[in-house]
């Protein structure tokens, strides 16, 4: 029998059902599993695979002929674009500028929802849920509705093109969230825990660091990471508020790779990559905190 | 030696005992409680984002520009002129397509994904893992990727479908001002799919087997199952993503900006690129900051069907 006569029996024995055997029916779910599974894999995997492939080809290449096939690109692939990113750069005083201003504000951000969300399950006070509100209507906020007045603020007061200007406007990003966040975690921390330290003479205080605090770990990472994220990811609030370039952070920094009527696409996808690699190595390397710490936040 | 150590270290200890025994002192009131732990955060809020809102809206109601340092009062002056421009509503119109366009997109790719990766068949955490791996790739460099492979001479899928010969010449995808939003639509939704998948596949995982094994006994088929059980599970979560993206999609600046800066012409120009064009452009901050205060309405008016359909706030209220 040729492939086509297979075929035709096949779908002679789709439209009648007593004629397809339960065993070939498994094994078509199977195969259009697999093949709807290969379309997925290529749509979202593909444009990646360019920005690699795109790297290692030389800036002329790829503006008249890129290479697409994997082993011709092997054979044509060079480090050009890479070395170039650095020596012709400022990129690696960019990538600090970016590490830097995440660092702040994962750290300003981390020890004030925590802070926050402790003392937001541990006291019930008038206006809480007031401040529920509050903190969701801000978590809508878009950053250039943000930007735009604190460009104004900033200039006056000294704070544009600087790690702290840009470091707390990435906060006012990520803190409403991780207020939320840490809210919610601090819930499925037991009080019993700590009135057991009380009862062993302890203070408030006491309870809250030794008991509390580490309980809420897995809370910390995941607010860390999404603080990490946003800071990252900036690309609206450092093209305004850090309009000098040495002190730009690396998404408004990109732009540099193109002039007025050339872009240098070879070393842009090098720095592309360059950026993508942190949030890759840190998503894989706490998976398991972030579902834990997400569990509860499920926003 | 040993004694100076010793005298430094006394000295820590003391140190730290005593700042202990203030703050136990401070944490055992509740009021001072809510200051010390609540305070960072109302006071980080205030500076980062109450005032300069305050700001743009006080803006807002002055004719103000860049260069002149003297604000005239002119009331709802700007606001005025803007209802009355074609501008502002070309723009409101762009923002809507952009937003629609974009949450209809990734509603239907995240949740066919969703419930692609719930099934168990070899390779699922991988596929998962590559199928994760957009969201996590910065906008600016989804931008660019995606500016490389739209490009009319030298992008890939120009010459992918050239060699094929599905066309006869490249197609400026971004440069045409009639595929200019469908092509942003698309590539914006390659990246932000993913977080519906992610919220989807989450939920779709705490559905019990047996609920889909009883519908197998009673002869259920796949669409009735997704109709009857998966459906009503999932709602809640596609209601939420579908406001909240929706938010975010419309009041989006960066992608947007990167790509094809509001063009061509100003086909891709959306409220916030307007914004940006008004403040830092055309140096108008009076008029930027009346766009911004509609934004803010629209803000709002989500907010409130937000807080009136999914009651968030009682969910922390215990």
């Amino acid at each position: 029998m040729t492939l086509l006569d297979r075929l035709a029996t096949r779908a002679s024995g789709l439209l009648g059902p007593d004629r397809i055997g339960y065993q070939e029916k498994k094994r078509l779910q199977r195969v259009s599993l697999y093949v709807v599974v290969g379309v997925t894999i290529f749509a979202f995997f593909f444009p990646i695979y360019w920005m690699l492939v795109a790297s290692l080809q030389s800036n002329d290449l790829i503006i008249k002929s890129p290479l697409y096939w994997p082993w011709e690109i092997l054979s044509a692939a060079t480090v050009e674009s890479w070395v170039r990113v650095f020596t012709d750069r400022n990129f690696s005083r960019w990538y600090l500028n970016s590490l830097l201003v995440a660092g702040i504000s994962i750290v300003v951000t981390v020890a004030t929802a925590t802070l926050a969300g402790y003392g937001l399950t541990r006291v019930k006070f008038r206006g809480r849920k007031m401040f529920a509100r509050l903190i969701l209507f801000s978590y809508m906020f878009p950053p250039i509705l943000l930007a735009f007045p604190q460009f104004q603020i900033w200039q006056d007061i000294g704070l544009l093109n600087t790690y702290w200007g840009i470091a707390i406007a990435h906060i006012a990003l990520a803190l409403p969230f991780s207020i939320w966040a840490m809210w919610k975690f601090f819930q499925t921390v037991p009080i019993a825990y700590e009135e057991a330290v009380w009862m062993n003479g302890g203070t408030r205080f006491h309870s809250f660091k030794d008991v509390a605090l580490p309980m809420a770990w897995p809370g910390m990472v995941a607010v860390a990471i999404f603080t990490f994220a946003v800071s990252w990811n900036d690309f609206t609030m450092a093209t305004i508020l850090l309009p000098e370039p040495r002190m730009q952070t690396l998404p408004p920094a990109i732009q540099t790779f193109q002039e007025q009527n050339f872009v240098f696409w070879g070393q842009m996808m090098a720095a592309s990559v360059l950026i993508s690699i942190p949030p890759f190595v840190l998503v894989y390397k706490l998976q398991e905190s972030i579902l834990e710490g997400f569990k509860t936040g499920g926003l | 030696m040993s004694t100076v150590r010793d005298a430094l270290w006394s000295g820590v200890d003391q140190t730290r005992e005593r700042s202990e025994s203030v703050l136990s002192r401070l944490f055992e009131g509740d009021r001072m409680l809510v200051v010390l732990t609540v305070g960072p955060a109302v006071a980080l809020m205030t500076i980062s984002a109450a005032i300069p809102v305050v700001w743009a809206l006080y803006l807002s109601m002055h004719e103000a520009g860049a260069l002149d340092p003297n604000w005239t009062w002119i009331g709802f002056g700007n606001y005025l002129s803007l209802f009355g421009s074609s501008m502002y509503w070309e723009a409101f119109r762009a923002s809507f397509v952009f937003g629609f366009g974009s949450v209809g997109l990734q509603l239907v790719v995240g949740l066919v994904t969703a419930l692609l990766l719930t099934r168990k068949f070899r390779g699922v955490i991988l596929t998962r893992a590559l199928v994760f791996l957009p969201y996590l790739i910065p906008t600016v460099v989804v931008g660019m990727i995606f500016r490389l492979m739209m490009n009319e001479q030298f992008g890939i899928i120009n010459i992918v479908a050239t060699d094929v010969g599905i066309i006869d010449e490249g197609i400026a995808f971004l440069g045409e001002p009639s595929l200019a939003m469908p092509s942003l639509i698309v590539l914006n939704s390659w990246k932000f799919s993913i977080f519906i998948t992610m919220m989807v596949l989450a939920r779709l995982q705490s559905i019990p087997d047996s609920f889909y094994e009883a519908a197998t006994m009673n002869g259920a088929g796949p669409l009735r199952k997704f109709r009857d059980i998966t459906y009503p599970q999932i709602r809640g979560v596609l209601l939420l993503v579908v406001l909240l993206r929706g938010v975010w999609m419309f009041n989006k600046f960066d992608i947007i900006w990167i790509v094809t800066g509001g063009g061509p012409g100003r086909t891709t120009e959306t409220l916030p690129v307007r914004i940006y064009r008004v403040a830092f452009i055309n140096f108008d901050l009076g008029m930027a900051g009346a766009i911004s205060g509609t934004l803010f309405a629209f803000l709002g008016l989500a907010a409130i069907v937000y807080f009136a359909g999914f009651k968030p706030a009682e969910e922390v209220q215990r």
